[in-house]
């Protein structure tokens, strides 16, 4: 069965020296589990913003309604947003120093599942993850994103994305800064996820994930909500009229 | 004294007589110190003589030592003027476990240890029990030796330790300090080379909790060419009143051509209202020297690594946990010792948590 995501008038604000700023002015929209929606936007639109606040990230102050399968979530913290199903993938991962990626995915896992993976077949599990999207299995005995290179990052969020199964992912501007081989892998990877019943809510400035990834919806974010949604098309149109050809269409 | 230089003295006063030194309320050495806990120390006092010296389980025999440096405070110079049990050990090849406790009446004494040359030698030494003391250590490696020392400061007991460590040349000394809680302890630790193309490994944990306070005190000084320190701290403090100081100060000299030295303090400060102080100091006095520097930072846990572990559904309370051991983790990988990963683990339970609204 699929699962729904359910945003409603949602609105988020940060605290600026001269006191709140609303970055989100209520933002409406609908995901099922068995479907790809795709975010675009000019910068400073609150396509990230939006990101971040879904999960509860305490730089901002929000309200309206966030349902996981008819579940409120906006009073939920971040950790409990993601027991219930919600992904973040970031663009700009952090590093955690001391805190090598296989024992931080086992702790996730154990926190996600309520069970750990037994300590002698998890490398080996983690392993087959990391082979089919291509990193180093080295990889899991290093720190958490540290020293990793932008590509590795984010092939690293991926990783977190399939290890960790949940029922909807935000990717905030995975595909930046990835090359065409890795975008590839990424977007398989992505795909994966989905085919295993993932809905997600990919965030890019760029059509050329969509060669890969094919949406079902597209939205047109800008000043802080929803302003135009529609099919994959809307993505290549965005790409060749620009955003402010579209826009001063629609206002 | 074989390769003495002066550069291994601190500098301001030195002296055996505690009469010559100022009132520690004025010295800019004790500014970090609460001396209002240790008040008791700063007049003289006989040795309870409570504390016991163990080597591998067996008692210590007591023997002519000390080749201290000179006091350069009244706390030291005065205990110094009193002692009245100096162990001298000749550490042997291989592991060794030196046991310092005392549960008594304040105390002091005196260790040396002599890595002989050519010698590997693997040293545990644990300060511990409830009772006030203050220790000197003196560490002598000799020539193409190999010291691998670790000191664990376990227990409530106020401590001073007075800590001085030659290194002759072509020997390695890797010395790992671990402060674990305790009310007041304040760790000087003085290392120079007496000979070329020697190295120092000097590496520290402290972690302080409730209204404690812990000073670590590190002086490396390169008065002969072509050797190597480093000098790595870390700390954290957990409870509003805790707090830490760090100094360090690495000194090459006129004749410590080739030289090359860094040190390193890192602070992390988990609850609002702890302190924590850190001081790196280096002089250069020549300028063929291979390389040099200093790092030092306090900070509080970063929102966004909390922020992260808690999207991968990470409670805030384990988030936290594993940041602070990640932090911790680095150095302990790096000082390669199973008793120092093994003290951390035991502290880490004892505390139960590092939730940094924690009073």
């Amino acid at each position: 069965m699929a699962h729904r995501l359910e945003v409603r008038d949602f609105r988020s604000s940060v605290q600026t020296k001269e006191g709140p700023k609303e970055i989100l002015k209520g933002v409406n929209f609908k995901a099922s589990s068995d479907e790809i929606h795709v975010l675009m936007g000019p910068n400073g639109s609150g396509k990230s913003t939006l990101a971040y606040s879904l999960m509860n990230h305490p730089d901002y102050s929000t309200s309206g309604s966030v349902k996981m399968d008819g579940k409120e979530m906006e009073l939920m913290t971040p950790d409990e947003r993601a027991k219930e199903g919600l992904f973040l993938g970031m663009q700009y991962p952090v590093e955690i120093p001391g805190v090598p990626l296989i024992n931080f995915l086992r702790t996730s896992l154990k926190a996600l599942k309520g069970k750990a993976p037994a300590l002698r077949s998890w490398p080996a599990i983690l392993k087959g993850y990391m082979e089919r999207l291509k990193i180093d299995p080295q990889f899991a005995y290093r720190n958490v994103n540290e020293g990793f290179s932008g590509g590795e990052k984010k092939r690293a969020e991926i990783l977190q994305l399939e290890v960790l199964k949940p029922k909807f992912a935000i990717l905030d501007e995975i595909d930046s800064g990835l090359d065409v081989d890795a975008l590839k892998i990424v977007s398989e990877g992505i795909c994966r996820s989905h085919e295993e019943g993932c809905g997600i809510i990919l965030i890019t400035h760029y059509a050329r994930i969509l060669k890969y990834v094919k949406p079902d919806f597209v939205h047109l974010f800008y000043k802080g909500r929803i302003a135009l949604s529609g099919g994959r098309d809307l993505a290549y149109k965005i790409e060749e009229d620009g955003y402010d050809g579209i826009l001063s269409s629609i206002l | 004294m074989k390769g003495y230089d002066a550069l291994s003295e601190p500098e301001g006063i030195i002296s055996f007589d505690p009469g010559a030194f100022k009132d520690l309320r004025k010295s800019e050495e004790w500014k970090y110190d609460p001396i209002e806990k240790v008040e008791e120390f700063l007049k003289p006092f006989q040795p309870s003589l409570c504390a016991s010296v163990r080597l591998d389980g067996r008692e210590a025999e007591e023997g002519k030592a000390g080749k201290l440096l000179s006091p350069k405070d009244k706390v030291e110079a005065q205990a110094f003027s009193t002692l009245r049990r100096r162990f001298r050990i000749e550490i042997p090849e291989g592991d060794s476990r030196i046991e310092v406790e005392n549960n008594g009446e304040k105390d002091s004494l005196m260790l040396s240890l002599e890595i002989r040359a050519g010698q590997e030698s693997n040293v545990l030494l644990t300060f511990e029990g409830s009772g006030k003391g203050i220790y000197f250590l003196d560490v002598e490696a000799e020539e193409e030796s190999k010291a691998y020392l670790t000191v664990l400061c376990r227990g409530e007991g106020e401590k001073f330790v007075y800590d001085s460590t030659r290194i002759a040349s072509g020997a390695r000394v890797k010395r790992n300090l671990l402060c674990m809680g305790g009310k007041f302890t304040r760790y000087s630790s003085r290392a120079f080379f007496s000979g070329p193309h020697a190295e120092a490994e000097m590496n520290g944990i402290y972690f302080i909790h409730g209204d404690g306070f812990a000073e670590t005190r590190v002086r490396v000084a390169h008065a002969f060419p072509d050797c190597k320190s480093r000098v790595s701290y870390r700390g954290a403090l957990l409870g509003g009143m805790a707090r830490s100081a760090w100094v360090g100060e690495s000194i090459i000299g006129k004749n410590g051509k080739g030289s090359d030295s860094y040190e390193l303090n890192k602070n992390f400060v988990l609850t609002p209202g702890a302190k924590s102080f850190s001081e790196p100091q280096l002089e250069i006095k020549n300028g063929d020297i291979l390389a040099a520097g200093h790092s030092s930072s306090v900070g509080y846990f970063d929102p966004n690594q909390i922020f992260y572990l808690r999207s991968r559904g990470i409670g805030e309370e384990e988030a936290k946990e594993m940041i602070v051991s990640g932090f911790f983790e680095e150095l302990l990988s790096q000082m390669g010792s199973s008793e120092a990963k093994g003290e951390f683990e035991q502290f880490c339970k004892r505390i139960g948590g590092f939730n940094g609204s924690q009073a």
